[in-house]
Parts: structure tokens; C-alpha cells; sequence
């Protein structure tokens, strides 16, 4: 057997440390690597199915709207603290919302600035904004570019008619200024142009819907499944007290059908239209490779969110499960970030396969799902503790694309 | 915090057994650049240094790019 090539195939011996090593036991914490800040906390648009102002979290509302100098400033010295502190060479800074864009760009700029200066001299920082793509011009873009910001969008869809729920306060459609906003980034712009997220509505065409993201030009896209649980289940979805989740339950598996159809659209293609982050993940996943996702796979979370009050918290899809579901307690004035690495919701989000369902660890899938997206897994009387409430969507799609992947590399030197 | 029973996943053991993912762990990623697969080779080209990538580098967050 030929474990040779360039020093890029994983050891034999134990054959992938991923699959091994599941567990967290006695395991330090990992570093926060991506800082999460949002700069403004309020959107331009209401859509209808938002997790953060629609939902049971209302946390928001005590904050200010948009994140003051001082919240900002301070943020970036605890960034660069941790930076030095545990000698990363790499950090992700993500300026989020709300609509950040509101913000203003000097606010975003002067941040992105900020965290660059002040970290190490050998650490890099990747800046990118997320947004509606509604407010960007040509000049905004080319600001946030000359201060090495690059921008992701959010859209439904490349239609107006997949966009219609994303709507402005009075109810009119995002759709003609958010087009606007990814063409101009996809035409004069493409070098800041980081990609497209776009939540999956299985109504929709899979392919139409794929095709139409294609044409905004998108380096990539991922595709992420609606926020819901067990107690709250996604639209189309049993939830409590239903049908067991996974297969042979005859339970539909309406998102996994819907995935895999795109998946089957993006695999044979005579090149890569568009890297699909959460299909890369899943092949990086079997593998044996770590994943660069929260959807799968047992990887630690080392992502921390700073609100516009300067509080430090987790990552705000745990909103969608209940009302303070992110809340640490700490903030960036009185806290290090090493602070929040001790904080138990965050060691969960650490804690590999040790902190899944009975059900998970004894699944096949296990390394590779990994028990899905945390804010999945959550049921009113127990917490976290469950499969995600997408478990046979997740399966069907888990292993479909293993099924693809086995063909292709049939023969494939071992 | 009690563990759920009542929605089971998909069951069976963790590896091996009639249930287990295709074992894809030692396949030499070089020759699978190597293969006449468009997708797939672009996508290992991508994740080759991964296993040697420090661990800051994998950002998750899945709300952004
Ligand atoms: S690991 Fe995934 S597929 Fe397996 S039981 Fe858990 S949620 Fe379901």
C-alpha cells in the first residue's frame, strides 16, 4: 500500500488522527481564530425569517444600534492581545450585523486598520464584511478594498423571485438594489468579491436556484440549512415527539434531496464553476482532513462574536434556540478573550465528539456530520444533546456524496 | 441535562458494519489530483495543505465569507 506523494497524504499509522481522536479529554482549548464584530446591529432590511430579530432572542434590542469608536477600538487591542498571546499567524475578522454597511465604511475601515496594526508583526489578518449587498457602490466597494476588507453577500437566490421574503421595513423588495450591488461587485470588483451565502428553501428549483447564483459570478457560495430545532423545527420538518430522525423512519428528507440535486449539478462539470463550501468541507471530511465549517464534523469552534455594546459572546445562530442562548456574562472593556475560551458554552462548541447525543457516537456518519449545526441540535427539555433535527437530511446528503466521491476515486492510488 | 432517546440517528457502529461511509482515509491525495475529475481535482488541490495548515486558519463561522 502507497502512502507516498509530496508529504500531503495523511499518516497510516494511526490511519487519519481525525478519526481517533473524537474527543476533548484534558485537551487545552483552542484559540478564538475568527472574531465575529458587529459593527452595526440593526439591518436596512426585515426579512421575514431572520433569526435575530425575528426570532426568540431578543437581545438586541437593549443594544446600541451601532457599535461607538470606543467598543470598536477596544475590540481590536483584545484581538491583537489574543493574537500574541497564543502566536497565531492567522486571524479572520468579520465585520457583521445587522447590516454592517451601516455602520459607514470609515467605521469599518478604521476597525480592519486597527486590528492590523496592532497585531504582531508575523500575524495575518483577513478582513472580510458580510451584507445585504443593498448599500454597496462602486465607491464603497473600492474603500473597503483599499483596506483589504473583502465583502460577502447574502441573497435567497440570483432571481427577484427567490428573494421576495427579503424585503425593506416597508415591505418593499431588496432584490433590485441587492442585484445591483453583486453585479457591481462581480464586474468591477471581483478581487473583493469573497462569495455568496444563500439559505436553502427546498420549494425552490435546486438547479435554477444554483444556476442563477452562478451568474452573479460568486468565487464561492455556501449553502446553509434555515435555523431550527427539535422544538422550533424548519419549515417542512417534524419536530418533538414525532417520527425518529434518521433513516428507516420513512421521514422525507426534503433538504437532503434539494442538496444533492445541486451537488450532482456541481460535480461533473467540466471545471469548478464555484467552490460550494459546504460540499468541499464534506469531501475534506472523508477524507480524514479537518473541516473549515460549523455545518459538519467534529472540529472545535474557534470562532467569538463581539456585540455593538462591546459584549463578548458566542456565535448568535444559538439565538434561534432561546431568548440569551449566546450570552458569556463577559465584554471586551472588563475580558480577555481568553476569558471566554473557559466559558462552558464555548468549551461545548470544543468538545469534538464528547459532547454529542449517544445516538451520534455510535453513528457511522459521526466523523464526518459530526452531529450537524449546534443550534440544530437543540430541544426545549434537554438543551443540545440530540442529533440535529436535520439528522436524515444530513445522512442522505453525507452519504451521497461519499458514494460520488468512492466512484470517482475508484482506483485511486491508496 | 438528560440525553435524548427519542430521536434516534442513523444507528449502527461507528465504523465497520453494514452502515459504514465507504473508506476513503487512505487515498493518496496527490493521485487524486492526478484523476480525470475536473471538481475533484481543484478540490484537493485546495485542501492539500490542510493537514498542515494551522489550526487558527480553519474559520467555521458560517454566517460570512
Ligand atoms: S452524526 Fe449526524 S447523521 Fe449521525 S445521528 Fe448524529 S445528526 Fe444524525
Amino acid at each position: 500500500m502507497q502512502h507516498g506523494g509530496a508529504g500531503v497524504s495523511r499518516q497510516a499509522t494511526p490511519r487519519s488522527p481525525r478519526r481517533v481522536d473524537t474527543g476533548a479529554a484534558g485537551r487545552l482549548p483552542v484559540p478564538f481564530g475568527q472574531f465575529i464584530v458587529k459593527v452595526h446591529g440593526r439591518c436596512n432590511l426585515a426579512c421575514r425569517y431572520c433569526y435575530l430579530y425575528e426570532g426568540p432572542d431578543h437581545t438586541w434590542r437593549a443594544r446600541p444600534a451601532a457599535a461607538a469608536p470606543a467598543v470598536l477600538e477596544r475590540t481590536a487591542d483584545r484581538i491583537a492581545e489574543h493574537a500574541a498571546a497564543h502566536g497565531l499567524r492567522d486571524v479572520a475578522l468579520v465585520l457583521h450585523g445587522g447590516e454592517p454597511l451601516l455602520a459607514g465604511v470609515d467605521r469599518l475601515a478604521a476597525l480592519a486598520d486597527r486590528v492590523r496594526d496592532l497585531v504582531p508583526a508575523d500575524c495575518t489578518v483577513h478582513t472580510t464584511v458580510q451584507t445585504n449587498a443593498t448599500l454597496l457602490t462602486d465607491a464603497r466597494i473600492a474603500a473597503l478594498a483599499l483596506h483589504g476588507i473583502r465583502i460577502g453577500i447574502s441573497l435567497d437566490g440570483g432571481l427577484a423571485s427567490h428573494n421576495t421574503r427579503r424585503t425593506d421595513h416597508a415591505g418593499r423588495p431588496s432584490w433590485p438594489a441587492a442585484s445591483r450591488g453583486a453585479r457591481l461587485l462581480a464586474d468591477r470588483h471581483p478581487d473583493a468579491y469573497a462569495g455568496i451565502l444563500t439559505v436553502v428553501d427546498p420549494r425552490t428549483d435546486p438547479v435554477e436556484m444554483y444556476e442563477s447564483l452562478l451568474a452573479l459570478c460568486p468565487p464561492a457560495l455556501d449553502l446553509l440549512l434555515p435555523h431550527g430545532n427539535w422544538t422550533n423545527p424548519p419549515p417542512g420538518l417534524p419536530g418533538t415527539g414525532t417520527a425518529p430522525a434518521g433513516p428507516g423512519s420513512g421521514r422525507p428528507t426534503p433538504y437532503g434531496d434539494w442538496l444533492i440535486t445541486v451537488f450532482d449539478r456541481w460535480w461533473p462539470a467540466a471545471h469548478r464553476e464555484t467552490r460550494v463550501r459546504l460540499f468541499e468541507e464534506c469531501i475534506a471530511l472523508l477524507l480524514g482532513l479537518p473541516a473549515a465549517t460549523e455545518s459538519l464534523g467534529l472540529d472545535p469552534v474557534n470562532a467569538i462574536v463581539v456585540e455593538t455594546d462591546g459584549s463578548i459572546e458566542q456565535v448568535d445562530s444559538l439565538k434561534s434556540a432561546y431568548d440569551t442562548a449566546a450570552a458569556t456574562g463577559l465584554d471586551v472593556f472588563r475580558h480577555t478573550f481568553d476569558d471566554a475560551l473557559g466559558h462552558p458554552g464555548v468549551a461545548a462548541r470544543q468538545a469534538g465528539a464528547d459532547a454529542l447525543a449517544a445516538a451520534c457516537r455510535a453513528c457511522p456518519l459521526l466523523t464526518v456530520c459530526g452531529g450537524g449545526h449546534y443550534a440544530h441540535r437543540y430541544r426545549a427539555d434537554n438543551g443540545f444533546t440530540n442529533p440535529s433535527v436535520y439528522c436524515a437530511d444530513l445522512e442522505r446528503l453525507v452519504r451521497h456524496i461519499a458514494d460520488r466521491l468512492s466512484d470517482a476515486t475508484a482506483g485511486a492510488h491508496r | 441535562m438528560s440525553e435524548s432517546t427519542g430521536n434516534g440517528g442513523p444507528g449502527g457502529g461507528s465504523s465497520g458494519g453494514p452502515d459504514a461511509l465507504p473508506d476513503l482515509l487512505e487515498l493518496d491525495l496527490e493521485a487524486l489530483r492526478t484523476l480525470d475529475h475536473p471538481v475533484l481535482s481543484e478540490v484537493v488541490a485546495d485542501l492539500c495543505g490542510r493537514a498542515e495548515q494551522p489550526r487558527e486558519m480553519l474559520w467555521g463561522f458560517n454566517s460570512a465569507f
